[in-house]
């Protein structure tokens, strides 16, 4: 034992005189000093180096474990440093700033600049390719898109159906296919990964598969005349394009909202259905009385989520319709974009985009209302 | 008022049972084999170790848990395959188990809406059962704006409201802070007197089962192990068991030979006696090893030979630890327990387990 202590204090102290040259050679500043010193701490190293050289195997591992404890007080000392330097800043400025500078940046440079520009630019006759001959037009932009654009205003109809279209449809099936799989067993969890997979799929994959399944002579249609039903033409029909491309997108999304419900589900404790087991209640009652009421919280997060989505769909749309046929699929994010990329009219499109917003935040703000309520 | 009665009550949980097929589950009995009656207005208790089986069967009586064996009736009605809200009976939970989202009365409300109860009634009962648990002015609350003692009287009052043949309580003041575990034990007492209705109680806590019951059933490993008043319980337990789970603390059991060991409870002993032929007594001489101060009375653990054993002394003047203590224990208070710990009620074997326990220690 005592030999094997040896070995740490002579490393230790060999240690000790090296650190103390190093902190002569900083302090000195002669030229021909300092080398004298760099020579003084190569004979030492060197010294170590002999003298770890002339230890045994197992007197090596002790040594080795001494170098180690070493490095870590050396390491703890440098980290207090930095501790130091650290709180020293946080005293002066709240850390809470230094940790949203990430966050910030892309949130400044991606959305509130351009919501800006784009809340100008709707006032502007907007010309990107030489953009200081863009002139001011006060509400011309909004004037000509309400009054002009034929489209326009069927867009924000169609959109309003849209949304309301496929969240309620998508918070009925979600609802009932939650209830039914919130279980653990194999089948659940089987069912539960297959229902998820559609929105690991990408949006166009997704839309293609659907376009030909959709086709007049496509799986459907032939499947309903088997029944004995004529199916439209579902994409190409002014009266049931929208509604099909709701359906698609109501589709891909139920795995994930699905999920979501369900962790809500699985949030109600076991003890509040065997207390209404107990009290008589039927399993609907259940359903209406217990479980709908206490997951109100979660069923107004997927509202509100799908709403926001929904009115901002564009990718089925441009994938499936483009908005057609006779502008009976055009939602406002397909006419802003129509409006911006295709007929290079940027002024329409930030005028349109603006709506766009204001008709989010109002019926956002309206749904929070509603369940503020029923959830208090 | 009813009786309940199981008869042959098993529970093996993962078991699928067919219908009309003989074929007995196999697995682990939570419940092995029970078969007890609860007599009608009676205040019992279902006593025994965490594990034991005890809320499983109180939730088989209920319907909450599938029975794998067995027959449950409640007065001449089989109830065993019912549904739950359809046995007449109520159930208080460890955890109120109060419907979040809605208010006191609403809570209340809920189980008389669903079996169809006219308003008038539902209004008379609600208020009614409020009254007797005391909490009037509280109907429009939320259970997340009341203290856990006023949770657990709602629970009690939801309950009440259903008058129901049966109130199951599956260990309602173990939440409960101790003081008021004690007034709403009281509470209980009290309540149990005036609905004159059968109580089934759950509990792991032996002072409950003795203060609170009138029939306790004490169980261990999904079996009963003894039934009967809680004076039965505590003098004459039937086995090793009931006689360490009773009691604070429990029976001290030393072993004497091969076949037999005694028991006797810490407060039968007789302190600072002498040592006298006459009477039929065991004197033993010993060390303290530690003691604890209960106030008015001090428990010492002493050493017995190869074991310990606690004796409880009513003094106010503690004995120093590792100190000398005397004391004798009379052969009346002494239980005798065979090699399977039950208990031995044959006065011969009686007189051999005591004659060699007494040789055993006047000769140490």
């Amino acid at each position: 034992m005592e030999h094997l202590r040896l070995i740490g204090k002579t490393y230790n102290d060999y240690c000790e005189i090296i650190d103390s040259y190093k902190a002569d050679y900083k302090k000195t500043k002669a030229k021909a000093e300092k080398e004298i010193i760099k020579q003084k701490i190569k004979e030492k190293k060197n010294e170590l180096k002999e003298y770890r050289k002339t230890l045994s195997k197992e007197e090596k591992e002790v040594y080795r474990d001494y170098q180690k404890i070493r490095f870590d007080i050396k390491r703890c000392e440098i980290l207090k440093k930095a501790d130091k330097i650290e709180s020293k800043i946080f005293k002066k400025v709240n850390p809470a700033y230094i940790y949203m500078i990430p966050a910030a940046f892309g949130a400044i440079f991606f959305t509130i600049l351009p919501a800006i520009f784009m809340v100008i630019g709707s006032f502007f006759k907007v010309d990107l390719v030489s953009i200081w001959e863009s002139s001011f037009r006060g509400f011309w932009n909004y004037e000509m898109i309400f009054t002009r654009d034929t489209e326009f205003v069927k867009a924000i109809w169609n959109t309003i159906i849209f949304a309301f279209f496929t969240v309620f449809l998508l918070m009925i099936i979600t609802l009932l296919m939650a209830s039914w799989l919130s279980k653990n067993t194999k089948i659940h969890n089987l069912s539960q990964t297959m229902i998820f997979t559609p929105h690991i799929a990408s949006m166009v994959s997704v839309s293609i598969l659907w376009i030909l399944m959709l086709d007049p002579q496509g799986i459907i249609n032939q499947i309903l005349s088997l029944l004995g039903i004529e199916g439209p033409n579902w994409l190409m029909n002014t009266k049931t394009s929208l509604l099909s491309v709701g359906f698609v997108t109501v589709w891909k999304s139920i795995g994930y909202y699905v999920l979501i419900i369900i962790a809500g589900l699985q949030s109600i404790p076991a003890y509040v259905y065997e207390a209404a087991r107990l009290d008589k209640a039927s399993k609907f009652t259940i359903f209406r009385k217990i479980t709908v009421p206490l997951l109100s919280e979660t069923l107004m997060f997927v509202f509100i989520m799908k709403f926001i989505n929904s009115f901002k769909s564009f990718a089925a749309i441009d994938l499936m319709t483009q908005g057609g046929p006779r502008g009976s699929s055009m939602v406002l994010g397909y006419w802003i974009y129509n409006a911006g990329r295709v007929k290079f009219n940027y002024g329409f499109a930030m005028a349109g985009a603006l709506i766009l917003t204001i008709i989010v935040a109002l019926f956002t703000v309206l749904a929070n209302q509603v369940f503020k309520k029923k959830v208090e | 008022m009813a009786t309940i009665e199981l008869q042959n009550v098993v529970k093996i949980y993962g078991a699928k049972v067919k219908k009309n097929s003989k074929e007995i589950p196999k697995g682990k009995r939570a419940v092995d084999d029970v078969s007890f009656q609860i007599p009608s207005g009676s205040f019992t208790i279902l006593v025994g170790p965490s594990g034991c089986g005890k809320t499983t069967l109180l939730r088989m009586i209920a319907g909450l848990e599938d029975i794998t064996m067995g027959v449950v009736k409640i007065g001449e009605i089989d109830i065993t395959n019912l549904e739950p809200g359809d046995r007449g009976i109520a159930m208080v939970f460890q955890n109120y188990a109060l419907y979040p989202h809605m208010t006191v009365r609403e809570n209340i409300e809920f189980g008389l809406v669903n079996a169809r109860i006219p308003k008038f009634e539902i209004k008379e009962r609600v208020s009614e059962a409020l009254k007797i648990v005391g909490l009037e002015d509280y109907q429009e609350r939320k259970p997340a704006n009341l203290s856990g003692g006023q949770r657990q009287r709602v629970a009690l009052a939801r309950a009440i409201s259903k008058t129901p043949q049966c109130f199951l309580m599956d260990e309602p003041l173990s939440n409960l802070d101790a003081k008021l575990r004690s007034e709403m034990r009281t509470e209980l007492i009290q309540l149990h007197q005036k609905l004159m209705s059968t109580f089934i109680y759950v509990t792991h806590d032996q002072i409950e089962a003795m203060t609170m019951g009138d029939n306790i059933v004490v169980m261990n490993e999904g079996k009963i192990m003894q039934q009967g008043t809680p004076s039965e319980i505590h003098n004459d337990p039937n086995c090793v068991f009931v006689a360490k789970f009773i009691g604070d603390p429990g029976m001290n059991i030393i072993k004497v030979d091969e076949k037999y060991s005694i028991g006797f409870r810490p407060r039968d002993v007789q302190f600072d006696s002498e040592k006298n032929e006459k009477e039929d007594a065991v004197f033993v001489k010993t060390k303290i090893l530690s003691f604890e101060n209960h106030g008015s009375e001090f428990l010492y653990l002493v050493n017995f030979d190869t074991t310990t054993a606690f004796v409880k002394e009513l003094s106010k003047h503690n004995r120093k630890v590792s100190s000398e203590i005397s004391f004798s224990i009379l052969k009346k208070d002494m239980y005798i327990f065979d090699e399977n710990d039950n208990r031995v009620y044959d006065q011969e074997k009686i007189e051999e387990a005591y004659g060699t326990f007494k040789t055993h220690w006047e000769n140490v």
